[in-house]
């Protein structure tokens, strides 16, 4: 009787956690997205079903696979207090959830990769860019092939460096 | 007391008169047979006090008392313990949902035009691509550092 009292209480205790784990970068997300200082960008499931099907005549066939195997894309993006908002960043990675992948310095900005993943796949691929002048927070839902992401850069033809310009100018 | 009437009564020859008798003087007497005729008397006196309704009232309960399945005390536990994890889970399933629909009205879609979107994405995937691309071959020179730091110390 004790027995089942007590798995009665676990698989309860197990359940209530599992629904109060919070998802604290869409709260981080959620915090700033109407902030002034920073530029947003936010594409649903519903708008990458729309983008896998369309059809684009030069879209490359390594392009198109990893678009259909991404579920959602957030952005965040500031140029106001870059450094103190990537640190805030990191406290608020819950670090249970993500295991973090790669950790490098590049022209003077801390660059942080960190996933979320079950068993062999990437749920979640999350970047954090920081350094004096930018902050940059990306974070890639669906089920993510790593491999196929890296080797983007070879066929993407786009000057990487001015991409978080670009999105300061376009929203 | 009278024993050849006791040993009719026993014989069941005794008439209405004598076995009234007999209880009556039954019940000064002490023995198993005075405790025969208390008993008697006692359920003789209840069963007068009782109605049709009563009886009627009595049998009904107990056909339904008999056609109610037993259910075994554990079994009412984890009854109850599924009542309350499938009512604790919707609560929270509705706060959950309430919460993802708050969601998602302040998350609005940037692009209207999935031709824009697909820009985006590819920008976006260009500058993660690179920046992972960087940060494995500084992963790996600081690797070949560590390793060679790690010779100077053999």
């Amino acid at each position: 009787m004790k027995s089942i009292i007590l798995s009665f209480f676990v698989i309860l205790t197990t359940t209530l956690s599992s629904f109060a784990q919070e998802d604290a970068i869409t709260k981080y997300f959620n915090k700033y997205i109407d902030d002034t200082r920073f530029s947003a960008v936010y594409i649903s499931p519903k708008m990458f079903n729309m983008v896998s099907k369309i059809e684009i005549k030069d879209m490359e066939p390594d392009v198109q696979e990893v678009i259909r195997s991404i579920k959602g894309l957030r952005v965040l993006h500031t140029e106001v207090n870059a450094l103190q908002f990537y640190q805030e960043a990191l406290k608020t990675i819950n670090t249970k959830e993500y295991e973090v992948l790669l950790t490098a310095r590049d022209n003077g900005e801390n660059v942080q990769f960190l996933v979320k993943s079950s068993g062999d796949m990437v749920q979640e691929l999350l970047m954090i860019v920081g350094g004096d002048k930018n902050f940059a927070m990306l974070s890639f839902l669906g089920d993510i092939d790593l491999k196929k992401v890296g080797k983007l850069a070879k066929v993407l033809n786009i000057d990487n460096l001015q991409y978080l310009n670009k999105i300061e100018e376009k929203h | 007391m009278d024993n050849k009437l006791l040993e009719k009564y026993w014989n069941a020859e005794t008439s209405t008169h004598e076995e009234a008798q007999l209880m009556n003087e039954m019940s000064t007497s002490q023995g198993s047979d005075a405790a025969y005729f208390a008993l008697l008397a006692e359920a003789r006196r209840q069963a007068s006090s009782l109605t049709i309704d009563d009886i009627n009232a009595y049998n009904l309960k107990q056909t339904l008392n008999a056609s109610r399945a037993t259910v075994r005390p554990i079994y009412r536990l984890l009854a109850i313990a599924a009542s309350t994890l499938l009512f604790v889970t919707s609560g929270l399933g509705v706060w959950k949902y309430s919460q993802q629909a708050a969601q998602s009205a302040q998350m609005a879609e940037t692009f209207d035009d999935p031709y824009k979107a697909y820009q985006e994405v590819r920008e976006a995937l260009a500058f993660v691509s690179s920046k992972l691309n960087k940060s494995q071959s500084e992963a790996m020179i600081n690797i070949q550092k560590a390793g060679e730091y790690a010779d100077m110390f053999k």
